[in-house]
């Protein structure tokens, strides 16, 4: 039993660490929770894609935990560390699908067939964990994510889809209704599952070769690894495509273009970790981004702005909180290359360096900005994109305004705590919102004093943060 | 297996049998042949690159011989059971986890794996070492780290350590205590030690005997005097000019300037020496060399 605590009390701690990644064990109770949340909203008629779209998604983030025990050597040498964590991560899986099922369910046969098919799906995906097939696995997750993401913007926006998904689901469905073949399947499932269980656990108790480069993220600090996050199962994917390397270098134009000669620039964000992150992240954006173009002809114009303006706003929050906690992650370094600088004083130095992240955050934002606006301008016209456009440009530049005092703030006077991550991903999706939502009624209400004095405050904010920066006069600690 | 090997298998800890290791077709190790007594204390030589940590990690069974047998404690390595296990510690080049614990939450973590994990004997130790145990091993220095990882392989008093460069980060002080910490322990324990190094002082400070490895080969195993006795320096002084001498497989080195010459020798014999003189016609003085010389003179 300790070794089972030891293991937990780890992961709770790991999520303190160095990630975004929440330990399994919440992450699981997170996806009960937001499956009892949908259940209730959807007033009974729980719409069953959701649900196993949610349960792989819980199942997928706590087998992710399986490749810990192959990226480090105590994970080897520690006696039935395997199996221990084999148990663990099985028991995880287990517990969650019966709670989400239960919730589900509306009797006990309906429990029992959505418990099977849960537990074939995820019982197969115990074979992922193994690195021999983690390019296909790469594959294979990145389809899920985008499926799940195009599933859950388009089908309620597209009729024909939606008639077409509620079909197929109506006609599953109708199969089930039928308890003799309902539990003759489910119980074919069962079979199958505990077959593949088997399998997948022998598979991986199987004695295999230590490589530190599979360690984790949530295990290691900083380090790359080929583990099963959905980024890193992006990135796998990403570098088996040699043409989708030369898509992506064009779409990061704006992000490093002519600073790859400035050595400051690079000791700043070049080769680092999260600049990787950075990437996977807006290439994957960029791809969901581009999806309503193929079907601008099928459904209403305008619509297409709302999902749209969502990937916008998703896109502007976690690009600028990867990029804000690359820079406070990379406080020290600002310390060091101040020997590489050859500004004329630190003050100087410290407003080129504050300038450097500035430049790095803004150019990212406007670039979504201009996709945005190109976007308004063919869906809505010249005179409408022109506005639309511009509503999102001023919230976006308010918004960095204090992005920038929010970072600026917490490199010098906040400990890289448990909570900053989460501190940092709050404040900044309420910042753009926040700011939208100021934009969008001052400018709907004609209320412009609102907007102005949105301006004069987020200005003078960030400019007291940047005085306050450029006289710091304490070394910055990681 | 007859009885005899039966009681080899019995006394030797750790066995590697022709063992071969490539990496995406570049060899590493080629033919390794290696052996560590229970009890004894081994070092490992080498130079960079020789393939020092996969030889250890092959040994462990963290790495899978293309060709060859590893066993430990006569159990495969690659199929080690948990039994066996629990007589191992090993302590990697660097601290490969856990960055953001802290060296107690580490112990208490490594602990729960290992039935006999002494965590009195561990506290007692970190005490020695001038450990914080309570800050986060990220906010550590590199030596500090490398003392946690030594404490973490200790707790539960295995009966094989292996320990790869372990003290490479460490101050000369604190060196020196841990080579006498690892004496301790195979005095007090029996534990048997097999470690790999670049300084040579502290081989001959822990260890009785030594491997040395080159380009994925043992060079040389065996004790530690016996090495010194049979690799000597020879400096010979003749009356008429030397004969050429790169021939002879004894001979590693020479430096031969008309009638006087100087020869790095292997497999030395005392006793031949009257032959050599009257060989040479020759007065031949013998100058016993320190383990860096010989290492350095065996990796020419």
């Amino acid at each position: 039993m300790k070794q089972y605590l030891a293991i937990i009390k780890r992961d709770y701690g790991a999520s303190g660490g160095e990630t975004f990644w929440l330990p399994a064990p919440i992450y699981s109770l997170i996806i009960v929770v937001l499956i009892t949340w949908l259940f209730a909203s959807s007033s009974g008629s729980f719409p069953a894609w959701q649900f196993l779209a949610l349960s792989i998604l819980g199942a997928y983030r706590i087998l992710d935990d399986l490749s810990l025990s192959r990226g480090h050597s105590f994970g080897f040498l520690a006696p039935d560390f395997h199996t221990y964590q084999f148990n663990y991560s099985t028991s995880l899986v287990f517990i969650s699908s019966v709670l989400t099922c239960a919730i589900f369910a509306n009797s006990f046969y309906e429990f029992f067939v959505c418990l099977s098919v849960l537990w074939l799906i995820t019982s197969s995906m115990f074979f992922f964990v193994r690195k021999e097939i983690w390019r296909l696995t790469g594959f294979i997750g990145l389809g899920i994510y985008i499926l799940i993401w195009f599933l859950m913007i388009y089908v309620k926006q597209n009729e024909y889809f939606f008639s077409l998904w509620q079909k197929i689901v109506t006609s599953v469905w109708s199969i089930f209704s039928i308890p003799a073949i309902g539990i003759t399947i489910s119980c074919v499932c069962l079979a199958v599952t505990y077959k593949s269980f088997l399998l997948a656990r022998s598979n991986y108790l199987k004695p295999a070769e230590y490589d530190p480069n599979l360690a984790p993220r949530t295990w290691k600090k900083h380090r790359k690894s080929s583990n099963f996050t959905p980024l890193q199962l992006f990135a796998n994917a990403r570098r088996s495509s040699k043409t989708w390397g030369k898509i992506e270098s064009r779409v990061l134009f704006g992000l490093d273009i002519g600073r790859h000669e400035d050595l400051l620039y690079l000791g700043l964000f070049g080769a680092k970790v999260h600049s990787f992150l950075l990437k996977c992240i807006f290439g994957f954006l960029v791809v969901l981004f581009a999806l309503p173009l193929f079907f601008v002809n099928e459904i209403n114009h305008e619509a297409i702005l709302i999902p749209i303006c969502i990937f916008m706003l998703f896109y502007l929050v976690v690009v600028c909180t990867a990029i804000s906690l690359e820079w406070i992650y990379n406080r020290k370094s600002i310390s060091d290359l101040w020997l590489l600088d050859n500004s004329k004083n630190r003050r100087r130095y410290m407003l080129k360096v504050a300038m450097l992240f500035a430049e790095r955050i803004g150019r990212v934002s406007l670039f979504a900005c201009a996709v945005f606006m190109l976007f308004t301008l063919i869906i809505s016209g010249v005179k409408g994109g022109l506005i639309v456009g511009l509503v999102a440009l001023l919230a976006v530049a308010l918004g960095l305004l204090l992005q920038m005092t929010y970072v600026l703030f917490v490199t010098t006077s906040v400990k890289n705590t448990a909570w900053l991550r989460y501190v940092t991903v709050l404040f900044t999706a309420f910042n753009f919102i926040g700011w939208l939502a100021v934009a969008l009624f001052s400018l709907q209400q004609k209320q412009y004093w609102i907007l102005a004095l949105a301006i004069v405050l987020a200005a003078g904010l960030c400019f007291t943060s940047i005085k306050f920066w450029c006289g710091y006069a304490k070394e910055l600690r990681a | 297996m007859n009885l005899s090997n039966m009681d080899n298998l019995e006394s030797n800890v750790l066995t590697l049998n022709d063992v071969y290791k490539s990496y995406e077709g570049k060899p590493v190790l080629q033919g390794v042949n290696l052996t560590l007594k229970k009890g004894a204390v081994m070092g490992l030589l080498g130079e960079n690159g020789s393939g020092k940590t996969t030889l250890l990690k092959t040994a462990l069974g963290l790495l899978r011989p293309n060709r060859g047998e590893t066993l430990i404690f006569a159990e495969d390595a690659w199929n080690m059971s948990a039994n066996t296990k629990q007589r191992l510690g090993y302590v990697a080049q660097t601290l490969d986890c856990f960055h953001w614990m802290t060296p107690q939450e580490l112990f208490m973590y490594t602990g729960a794996f290992y039935q006999n994990w002494d965590a009195i004997k561990v506290k007692s130790l970190a005490d020695k070492m001038h450990i914080d145990t309570t800050q986060r091993i990220s906010n550590m220095s590199e030596g500090q780290r490398q003392q946690t990882s030594i404490l973490q392989a200790l707790g539960h008093s295995p009966e094989l350590l292996v320990l790869d460069e372990p003290v490479a980060s460490l101050d000369p002080s604190a060196r020196r205590s841990f080579i006498k910490e690892l004496i301790d322990i195979n005095l007090d324990e029996q534990t048997s030690i097999l470690f790999s190094t670049h300084i040579t002082s502290d081989i001959e400070r822990a260890a009785a005997d030594i491997a040395m490895l080159k380009a994925g080969k043992v060079l040389y195993q065996g004790g530690i005097d016996e090495l010194k006795e049979q690799v000597v320096r020879i400096h010979i002084a003749s009356e008429s000019n030397l004969a050429d001498v790169s021939s002879d497989p004894l001979v590693l080195k020479h430096q031969v300037a008309g009638n006087t010459g100087r020869l790095t020798v292997k497999g030395f014999d005392v006793k031949g020496l009257d032959v050599w003189e009257k060989q040479l016609n020759a007065k031949i003085t013998v100058e016993q060399l320190s383990l860096e010389d010989i290492f350095l003179e065996l990796n020419a």
